[in-house]
């Protein structure tokens, strides 16, 4: 009799624990990114078939295995914590000598719907390994002060391009140059910073691809993005 | 049957291992002769077959060694594979270099393992064999991965799946971490990455671009550039992205950040007298200071050799050419077509990155001293941005 009552205990206990360490478990082949909002989802395997495909479970760690080089360094135990935050952006003091204007957060286009057609015309275009925006190409930037004066919900973003001749990591300074001279230029024109946001896609997004003198001068290039608030 | 083989490769190791200890010293003294580390040293490979002597050969090649027949080396490396792998290597006059024998693992890390002692026999110099690298490969929709592979570009594994454009991995604490930029959050973010747990964090995620992460020699520091300011310039945080400290205040903006390998100083590019050029910063705080590159009109992309002693970069006239300069600046040494260069822990061996004719980028491996270059074997996807684990 007391017996049993322990085998049923045992039992219930035994079954419990799994039933916990099973719920912990997180979901396969996602990886939480802390500190953001969102989760970032690691599908499958690649979508592009010219990846390999590998067997290895992204978790698995790419080992040598025996006889390898493993140091024997204790690897640094990351604990949850808050994203980075600049100060909030209600005084806005130029930052260096020549005037930069601090970014505006993230967070003030979080969930904005984004519309590429607007202002294509308004694509300026940049002199070889320069950022300045030139005399002609200021002129194009009027159409989306236009539509920033008279929607004053609308926000923008402005993306910076390179062509590929550079290399990679300075291509991806000298397009956040090129965005942040034409955030200046629209600063000028009477637009408050936070409304605006940069980003660099160096040479990572060409608008024409290709290894000519054209291509090269079409993708040296600054896009806008007009963002629209929801409903 | 099987015990007597066992037996007779027990009795030859054991003889072959006594005289190599008594004739260490005069055969040190004859092969150290030889080492004038510009010139490829002849060697001839015997005995060995299939993915061992391919990936020998390789290793070989690649550690400065030219394999040519054996009545013209000056050391012969050789002995058999199977399960278990017995290598020899011994000189003209028959003196035994090394002797030794692998087993437990694959093929090709067996003819690492050996490849490294090899080297070591020949040269006095730790191998690099059995090192590993990272890159970026980039898919025609331009979105991309990081890979983690083999030095010689096999075991290649996908450290991450998220199809969006990806750059400039850096290695972190015990190679167990990196750092890299990933627009998966819709912005350039840097993240850190660890490879035995998948976990990942956000280590700058500030408005503008967060670029160009680099994880300093001990792998507390993250040096990196971050726009925020209103210019790319220079910062630095630690692995978490806490305690944030500004370096640069530059005009025109700087980028590519790398360390000395003590983690005292910062080498940087800035476009700040117009050309980009190299400076460097003390890791703490303090006044940058120009790197003279004599012979190049602009200089990106620095990689710190780990011996402290030079920095590798890349210059650009008509195409890209991966030079060399003394740490504290001077003459500039051009190595070879190429771009992104990246050291080896041997700080004689790099890693670069090219264009093909109008075709993909691909990865190659320099032979400083000897200027020789070999590919390596990767065929997916435009790879670059090499980066190597020391």
């Amino acid at each position: 009799m007391n017996r049993s009552l322990f085998l049923k205990f045992a039992v219930l206990t035994l079954l419990s624990a799994v039933a916990i360490t099973g719920c912990k478990k997180t979901p396969k082949n996602v990886t939480p990114i802390y500190g953001a909002k969102t989760n970032v989802d690691g599908r499958g395997g690649p979508t592009d078939p010219t990846f390999p495909q590998t067997s290895t479970n992204p978790r698995t760690p790419p080992t040598i295995g025996p006889g390898g080089d493993l140091p024997s360094t204790t690897p640094i135990r990351p604990e949850t914590f808050n994203p980075p935050t600049s100060n909030p952006p209600t005084n806005f003091t130029p930052t260096n000598p020549e005037g930069g204007f601090r970014s505006a957060e993230l967070g003030e286009f979080e969930g904005m719907l984004t519309d590429r057609e607007a202002l294509r015309g308004s694509t300026v275009h940049f002199d070889y390994d320069k950022s300045v925006v030139k005399a002609t190409e200021v002129v194009k930037l009027q159409e989306a002060v236009k539509a920033l004066k008279a929607n004053p919900n609308f926000k923008l973003l402005v993306e910076g391009h390179c062509d590929e001749r550079g290399t990679e990591e300075y291509n991806r300074a000298l397009g956040e140059r090129r965005a942040l001279s034409v955030r200046a230029q629209l600063i000028k024109s009477g637009i408050a910073p936070t409304r605006l946001r940069t980003l660099s896609y160096g040479e990572d997004k060409p608008a024409e691809l290709g290894h000519t003198e054209a291509a090269w001068a079409k993708n040296r290039r600054s896009e806008l993005v007009l963002l629209k608030p929801k409903n | 049957m099987n015990l007597n083989r066992r037996q007779f490769s027990a009795a030859l190791l054991t003889a072959a291992a006594v005289p190599s200890s008594a004739l260490a010293a005069d055969a040190t003294l004859t092969v150290n002769k030889l080492v004038d580390p510009s010139k490829l040293i002849p060697i001839a490979i015997s005995g060995f077959t299939g993915e061992v002597l391919s990936t020998l050969r390789f290793d070989l090649e690649v550690a400065g060694c030219s394999v040519v027949s054996a009545d013209q080396a000056v050391a012969l490396v050789h002995g058999t594979n199977g399960a278990r792998l017995e290598g020899f290597v011994s000189d003209r006059a028959k003196n035994y270099l090394l002797t030794k024998g692998y087993a437990g693992a694959s093929a090709r890390q067996l003819a690492h393992a050996f490849a490294d002692d090899v080297v070591f026999a020949l040269t006095r110099t730790r191998g690099i064999a059995q090192t590993r690298v990272a890159f970026k490969s980039k898919a025609a929709n331009n979105t991309g991965e990081i890979f983690v592979a083999d030095y010689d570009g096999h075991n290649a594994v996908a450290v991450t799946r998220d199809g969006s454009i990806i750059a400039a991995p850096s290695w972190g604490p015990g190679s167990q971490w990196l750092a890299y930029t990933s627009y998966k959050l819709n912005n350039p973010d840097i993240f850190s990455h660890n490879l035995v747990t998948g976990e990942r964090h956000i280590v700058a995620r500030y408005g503008g671009s967060n670029m160009s992460p680099a994880v300093a020699p001990g792998g507390r520091l993250v040096a990196m550039i971050l726009s925020k300011d209103g210019k790319p310039d220079l910062y630095v945080a630690d692995i978490h992205g806490r305690g944030l400290q500004q370096l640069t205040r530059s005009r025109e903006g700087v980028s590519s950040p790398c360390w000395s390998p003590d983690g005292q100083w910062i080498c940087y590019v800035s476009n700040d007298e117009g050309p980009a050029l190299l400076y460097r910063i003390p890791a703490n705080g303090g006044a940058p200071q120009r790197l003279r590159t004599t012979g190049v009109f602009n200089a990106t992309e620095p990689d710190w050799s780990p011996d402290g002693k030079s920095i590798a970069f890349t210059t650009q006239g008509g195409g890209f050419d991966i030079c060399v300069v003394p740490a504290g600046g001077g003459e500039v040494q051009r190595l070879c077509a190429g771009q992104d260069p990246t050291w080896a822990p041997n700080s004689r061996t790099i890693m670069f990155c090219k264009r093909g004719r109008g075709g993909p980028l691909s990865l190659s491996l320099l032979d400083v001293p000897t200027k020789r270059v070999k590919d390596v074997p990767l065929n997916f996807g435009n790879c670059s941005q090499p980066t190597w684990a020391r």
